[in-house]
């Protein structure tokens, strides 16, 4: 009986677990490889070298994602999240070739970017480049089988599978009464046109930029959020426009009218859409719209937003139109309909660029036309602070300034742009670095104030350090009764001498390991317990370097006097010739005695001790770290700070494309590759 | 009769006076001192950066300084313009070294005796272990230089009576005043020093004998160990405010005897005529490069 019911068990698992189950999951594995194909050679790898502004300076980091290359010509499609703020962007295609490209264009609003391929650095293949197909991404339907594909490290791709869980989804804040679109970190808005496709195709980090493929291998979307087992693609007919455009004009245009709208539903009405906000001075505004009217119609069109998901739709109609044609609109104002013509302006960048000025420990960032209206600033003139550097000029400025303030000349100079600024600075300095005072008038609210910052070199006073003390050139243990004992040397006290460095006074007198000091300069060392450890450097500290001191010791069993001169404590680390190379930076110091006793280094080991590699800086993402032993750059050895200053000199001249940096790193040595971009490396003058 | 009854009277008195110093000695050594106590200013430029974060502050701060020989070189507690003790203390008090405060004093200025005028001074040297620091005034011109010399001191010994000079700020005018105390122990660990008992003097400053002789000068030493029982918190907080004069604390007050004061101002004149004959090396250099460039 039970063998019949395990047979019955196995056999209507057979057949249940789809004989129709296997021939439908071998065609939908057909179905992926033959997507995959399509797509899979124009997959890249982008890694970049992200460019962040923050505390007063730049920072940078290495960055990566994924994109598909959609031209013959090597355009690549990928989200701006990924591409923008970077300073290098490098591509590697699923055959190995590792290519720089360029950008072509930045959309923000829509989190896309486009680039171009450097294809005249391909150099080990000739073949034609592959690339991908746009789909429609409005024939999608909820339940379509869908692959996210990304290439998140060099090499490796990752595909997964999912389905299309909503093909228009918004994301509205948690009381879902307002439309929440997401702010990239520089401020930009983002998400304005866009109604996502939600799917359930798993999206890792490295996956942003990829594309969104459908069973017949085209790209339906460009994947840009994810996680937690959701993902959110950019729609391809949305892409497709941004493509267009800017392989047409080299950026997006765009109308702009305005206005903000919310969707008609609360009102009780069925057409047209709420204004919810005017832009003081805006082309709604100057044709008389106002909040709380109902628009009906555009142009020829009827207007009719119901629900969340047709906002983004209603603005991108407005994008589309084109710049200073007036635009008939309808609307409904107290129960009566008006119209008015509207002319539609070009849709201006929103967030203007950054810029360091390293020297005075400066970012500003530019301010557009819309910034200024839309923060209410008084003038589109002046440069916005964001942030100050500590330690540098800016910071010592008195009065204040601060992030937000907006400076509006600089040396007397009025500063309405960035390039106003820098002409102004450069002005200011004087001449040969001597120290000059620069006054600067700045906006900060509603108020106008004056301040001023020292630039150039400040008058160095002398400064002297630690004084130094005698010190004895060995390494000491009290000796304890039990060390004493264990020595043959019951009930006195002292100190054991452990270890002699070479090059002192000690080894020169013929101090020895094992050596018992019972006395100092006549007077006994009452020490024997492990809290008396420092007497003999107290001892010793207290007298003159130079002078010549009597030690009583024993040794093998014979007491002894031996005389040793004072000397002076070597050079601690602080008070080692350092650097700061401000350019790559980084810090180096020279080695002294200790490190060479420390780490075992040849009295003529040369070589530089890093002490600070700052984040985010030059020799930082290359992988310097701090306690790594520069021994030579760019095969020059570099063991005096004189060295590392000329050594660097020559790299500031010549500009090399890769700086190789030899270092010691523990036991082990290693190499470090600089790449800095140039002419990020110093403004050039 | 009369004579050999006023003769009597005064032995008397002077049986019966205290053995202690009268008020016109105290004043004595006041008037003879307070010329070489001087007002030091500086700016003290503090970086607290705690697990990756740095914050600046800059302020002014005020101490009382003394001169110790003729060039202009004056003496100042060293735990004034560093973050050493400070470090020490809570190093020592083993609270966890995630933060880092390090103190940098700029633009010293030194003022004599109530005077308006600022002289500019540039810090010399320091040494922590004894918290003396050392400063040099750029420019001696028509200043009269009244030095408390540190050699040559008499011993002292554990119940001597004590008497320290001081000023008190800008806001009182800098005006002078003494205080009292006396040895009440000595130590050997963690080097040979008096303890001293009383309110007396300031960090930096020297303490002189009945007879106006110096004996050694007002420090901070850090102990050799600390015990647990010093413990963190509040109370190691309050132990560690000045003023509080107490040694249950991480660091202890004590008096260093001025032989060993002297070794440091030796070193100290050395240093400092070192430093202005090489600062006057590089103007020169650079004012030739100047002119020919």
């Amino acid at each position: 009986m039970k063998k019949l019911t395990s047979w019955l068990v196995l056999w209507s698992v057979l057949i249940i677990s789809p004989a129709w189950g296997q021939s439908a999951s071998d065609a939908l594995r057909r179905d992926i490889d033959f997507a995959r194909s399509k797509v899979y050679p124009a997959l890249v790898n982008i890694s970049v070298v992200a460019q962040q502004y923050s505390g007063g300076r730049t920072r940078r980091a290495p960055g990566a994602g994924s994109g598909v290359i959609v031209s013959a010509g090597g355009h690549i499609l990928t989200n701006f999240h990924v591409a923008g703020h970077t300073t290098r962007i490098t591509c590697t295609l699923p055959n190995g070739e590792r290519i720089g490209a360029d950008v072509v264009a930045h959309d923000a609003l829509t989190d896309l970017s486009v680039l171009k391929l450097r294809l005249e650095e391909r150099t080990t293949s000739t073949e034609p480049l592959p690339f991908a197909t746009l789909g429609n991404s409005d024939a999608l339907s909820v339940g379509d089988y869908v692959l996210a594909m990304g290439n998140p490290l060099t090499l490796s791709s990752s595909l997964t599978l999912g389905v299309v869980s909503n093909t228009k989804r918004v994301f509205t804040d948690f009381t879902g009464t307002e439309i929440s679109n997401q702010d990239l970190p520089e401020g930009e808005r983002t998400g304005v046109f866009t109604r996502w496709i939600q799917h359930d195709a798993l999206i890792l980090p490295g996956n942003s930029g990829g594309p969104l493929v459908n069973l017949r291998g085209e790209v339906v979307g460009i994947n840009e959020l994810g996680g937690s087992g959701v993902g959110f693609a950019i729609p391809s007919n949305l892409t497709a426009k941004v493509l267009n455009q800017v392989m047409t004009f080299g950026e997006v245009r765009r109308g702009w009218i305005g206005v903000s709208v919310l969707p008609v539903e609360k009102l009780g009405e069925d057409r047209g859409a709420l204004i919810s906000s005017v832009v003081s001075g805006s082309p709604a505004d100057k044709a008389g719209l106002m909040a709380g009217d109902r628009i009906v119609g555009m142009g020829d069109q009827p207007v009719n937003v119901r629900f969340f998901e047709e906002v983004p739709v209603f603005y991108q109609s407005i994008a589309e139109m084109v710049p200073n044609k007036p635009v008939r609109f309808r609307y409904v104002r107290d129960g009566e309909e008006h119209r008015t013509d509207v002319h539609v302006v070009r849709m201006e960048r929103f967030v203007g660029d950054q810029h360091e000025i390293r020297e005075l420990g400066l970012t500003v960032r530019e301010i557009t036309g819309p910034m200024a209206l839309v923060r209410r600033m008084p003038t589109q003139d002046g440069v916005l602070v964001t942030g100050i550097r500590p330690g540098y000029p800016f910071e010592e400025a008195r009065p204040r300034v601060r992030g937000g303030d907006i400076i509006v000349s600089f040396g007397g100079a009025p500063t309405p742009d960035i390039d106003s600024f820098f002409k102004a600075y450069e002005s200011a300095k004087a001449k040969d670095d001597e120290e000059v005072e620069v006054a600067l008038e700045f906006l900060r609210r509603d108020e106008s104030l004056f301040t001023s910052v020292k630039l150039g070199e400040e008058e160095q006073s002398p400064r002297g350090g630690e004084l130094p003390n005698a010190w004895l050139g060995a390494k000491t243990q009290v000796m304890t009764p039990a060390v004493a004992k264990a020595i043959g040397l019951e009930g006195r006290r002292g100190f054991r001498v452990t270890e002699v460095y070479p090059w002192t006074q000690a080894k020169a007198a013929g101090l020895q390991i094992g050596d018992v000091i019972v006395a100092v300069d006549d007077e006994e060392l009452d020490s024997y317990r492990q809290q008396d450890t420092q007497d003999l450097r107290r001892a010793i500290e207290d007298f003159s370097i130079g002078e010549h001191i009597e030690f009583d010791i024993i040794r093998g069993g014979k007491e002894m006097a031996l005389t040793i001169e004072m000397e002076e404590t070597p050079a601690p680390s602080v008070k080692a010739k350092k650097e700061v190379q401000k350019d790559f930076e980084f810090a180096v110091r020279e080695i002294t005695f200790m490190d060479r006793v420390r780490y075992k280094f040849d009295k003529d080991q040369k070589g530089l001790l890093v002490i600070d590699s700052v984040s985010g800086g030059w020799a930082n993402i290359a992988g310097l770290r701090v306690q790594d032993l520069i021994m030579r750059i760019n095969d020059e050895e570099v063991g005096s700070i004189e060295d590392f200053k000329r050594v660097t000199e020559k790299l500031l001249e010549h500009r090399p494309s890769v700086v190789t940096i030899f270092v010691q790193r523990g036991h082990r040595t290693h190499f470090v590759f600089m790449e800095p971009v140039w002419n990020q490396v110093k403004r050039a003058n | 009769m009369k004579n050999c009854f006023l003769t009597c009277a005064a032995l008397a008195l002077l049986l019966v006076a205290p053995a202690s110093l009268r008020a016109s000695d105290f004043a004595g050594i006041l008037d003879k001192t307070a010329p070489a106590i001087v007002t030091v200013k500086v700016v003290l430029k503090m970086e607290i950066s705690m697990m990756g974060q740095a914050q600046n502050e800059e302020s002014r701060s005020e101490m009382p300084g003394v001169v110790v020989d003729s060039s202009g070189l004056i003496m100042i507690s060293n735990a004034e313009i560093s973050s050493d003790r400070m470090q020490e203390a809570l190093a020592g008090a083993g609270l966890p070294g995630q933060v880092d405060l390090k103190v940098t004093p700029n633009d010293f200025k030194v003022i004599f005796g109530n005077e308006e005028k600022e002289h500019a001074a540039f810090l010399v040297a320091t040494d922590t272990k004894l918290d003396l620091a050392f400063l040099q005034v750029e420019n001696t011109e028509g200043l009269t230089m009244t030095p408390v010399s540190f050699a040559d001191a008499p011993k002292a010994a554990v119940g001597q009576s004590l008497v320290s000079i001081s000023r008190l700020k800008k806001g009182y005018d800098y005006a002078p005043y003494f205080t009292t105390g006396r040895i009440s122990g000595a130590i050997k660990k963690p080097r040979k020093a008096w303890i001293v008992d009383g309110s007396i003097g300031s960090y930096g400053l020297p303490v002189f004998s009945e007879d106006g002789a110096v004996l050694g000068v007002l420090v901070t030493l850090t102990p050799t160990t600390t015990e647990a029982s010093d413990g963190a918190g509040i109370g190691m907080l309050m132990r560690m405010m000045r003023g509080a004069g107490g040694n249950d604390g991480p660091v202890g007050t004590f008096i260093l005897p001025a032989k060993i004061a002297n070794r440091v101002i030796e070193q100290s004149k050395t240093k400092a005529a070192e430093l202005r004959k090489e600062h006057a090396e590089k103007k020169a250099a650079e004012g030739d490069a100047g002119a020919g460039g």
